[in-house]
């Protein structure tokens, strides 16, 4: 039987990732960092790029960010996102340094441009889960 | 310098529904990759494949009764087009095998589509799964809709725009202006998908839109075909000898396949890799006569004219309005009409085209003899007569 409700596009988690899914469903974005150089990095790794003797640590970021870039996509590559269309994808630069691809929400693509600061919430992701969301800063709308 | 040569290239009929089974697909370009040079199966010791590749190296060593003393493969998708020859360049140069062949077969329109998700998402307790950490459709990106190789390269073309300072038009006359040329490369190749079908720059902007910015026009096609290349240590055959003058199989974090999270491809790592490219092969960007550049999307030819230094970083897309990279422009680019307009086989058909050109037998044959570059983002190869 074919379920009249798409399908939702859900993450496989790992040990690795348990952390950060956790932070997601609620909306806030969970990172690593390095306890002994201070690097930060996206997605989750199981040692620090820079050294992997250092120590890590999970950290919750502050959400902000900017925007590196967007696209609306206007065709689906997957029945699953028919509903979803026209959709805002967007890379965001978190202010602690690495990037995250994300849905951008209640924005006029007309009005973007690049390094718009951004915040991350919970909020609806185009594959039907709740999960952190960016939206333009209210200065800039 | 070691003496290692392209001796033979062989395809199959490129086409949207082959009816073969990619097995035999493979089996018909090696045959002809090895008629082309008069090479004997009973010869050929190694093969390279695409780790994608559903053909096996066990099917192709059954197929013709092979005995190797040597395989290899290479990974990441598209960026194994130049690796793979990279494999068996290193491979004869260091003895480990006398003749390889390197292959790719995929029914990439009537099978597994490139161009869409089905083959990446997984399934489970009614939901479809995204695993593993790359973009797209990885369980960081699947989730929000990310979940094809154009989508990123949508947001690579957005970014790339706001970098070098262009307008929406500006990028467009510059992305049009490659599938345009493209196009009219395809038109005089008996062998192109598109070949038929004529493309301005009206019918460009006139292109449905995809994913903004890129237009069905700026994306790969999906094709049903494969392509096979023979490598050995000296000139053999009645075709003349496409030599490997220089080749680069590089890996940066995040560059992998189709990455969002680290440098676009005209970046300084990107860079050095290219600069070192030519350098290996004591070529400077202005001695190319011709090149092959990946284009899963035409934005993707803007970002290797300047990875590869042909171009100043955020110039290609001026230079290109201007002069385009049909024949007269400064530096031809994928004259067969590329992933763009010739057939999509993972790079495969781009490598061909390059030795044709090293050759003087191309459809579009650029009238100078000299080093053609092919470039699949890290990945590099300068061949020369």
């Amino acid at each position: 039987m074919t379920s009249p409700i798409s399908p939702r596009v859900v993450p496989e988690e790992s040990e690795l990732t348990a952390p950060y899914w956790a932070s997601a469903q609620l909306g806030r974005v969970a990172l690593q960092r390095c306890l002994d150089c201070g690097l930060v990095w996206h997605p989750p790794a199981p040692s620090c790029p820079a050294g992997a003797a250092h120590r890590i640590e999970w950290f919750e970021s502050s959400g902000r960010g900017r925007l590196y870039s967007y696209t609306v996509v206007e065709h689906a590559v997957h029945p699953a996102v028919i509903g979803a269309l026209p959709y805002l994808l967007a890379l965001v630069a978190l202010d602690e340094g690495p990037r995250l691809i994300c849905n951008l929400v209640s924005a006029d693509p007309s009005n973007l441009s690049a390094d718009l600061p951004v915040t991350l919430s919970a909020g609806p992701a185009a594959g039907g889960l709740t999960l952190p969301v960016a939206r333009l800063d209210e200065s800039t709308t | 310098m070691s003496r290692v040569a392209i001796v033979g290239v062989g395809q199959t009929r490129y086409s949207r529904e082959s009816g073969r089974s990619e097995w035999q697909l493979a089996v018909e370009a090696i045959s002809n990759a090895l008629t082309d040079c008069g090479i004997d199966p009973g010869d050929v010791d190694g093969l390279v494949r695409y780790s994608y590749d559903n053909v096996d190296e066990a099917m192709i060593v059954r197929s013709f009764g092979l005995k190797l003393r040597y395989y290899s493969q290479t990974g990441f998708g598209g960026l194994g087009a130049p690796a793979t020859l990279a494999h068996a360049y290193a491979a004869v140069a260091s003895g480990q095998a006398r003749v390889v062949v390197c292959y790719r077969s995929l029914n990439g329109r009537s099978t597994t589509r490139y161009g869409r998700a089905e083959r990446s998402l997984g399934t489970g307790g009614g939901d479809l799964i995204a695993t593993g950490d790359r973009a797209p459709s990885g369980a960081f990106a699947g989730p929000y809709g990310m979940l094809s190789p154009g989508q990123v390269m949508a947001m690579w073309a957005r970014r790339y725009q706001w970098e070098a300072g262009l307008t929406e038009d500006e990028l467009a006359a510059a992305m049009g202006r490659i599938a345009v040329d493209q196009r009219a490369y395809a038109r005089a190749n008996p062998d192109a998908v598109m070949g038929g079908r004529p493309l301005d720059q009206a019918g460009y902007l006139a292109g449905r839109v995809i994913a903004t910015p890129l237009r069905i026009f700026d994306l790969a096609l999906e094709t049903d075909g494969a392509a096979a290349l023979v490598v050995t240590d000296a000139a053999v055959g009645p075709r003349p000898a496409v030599w490997i003058r220089s080749a680069i199989q590089g890996l940066i974090p995040y560059a992998e396949s189709i990455a969002t999270y680290g440098e676009l491809r005209n970046g300084p790592t990107y860079r050095s890799l290219g600069s070192r490219l030519l350098q290996d092969a004591d070529v400077k960007p202005a001695d190319l006569v011709s090149a092959s550049i990946y284009d899963a999307t035409s934005v993707s030819v803007l970002l290797g004219l300047e990875g590869y230094g042909i171009y100043p970083v955020n110039g290609a897309a001026r230079a290109v309005i201007e002069h385009g990279i049909g024949p007269e422009s400064p530096l031809p680019v994928n004259t067969s009409g590329g992933h763009l307009s010739e057939a999509y086989v993972h790079g495969m058909n781009l490598v061909i085209e390059a030795v044709r050109q090293v050759r003087g037998e191309s459809m579009n044959q650029i009238p100078r003899s000299g080093p053609v570059l092919v470039a699949s983002g890290p990945s590099g190869l300068v061949l020369a007569p």
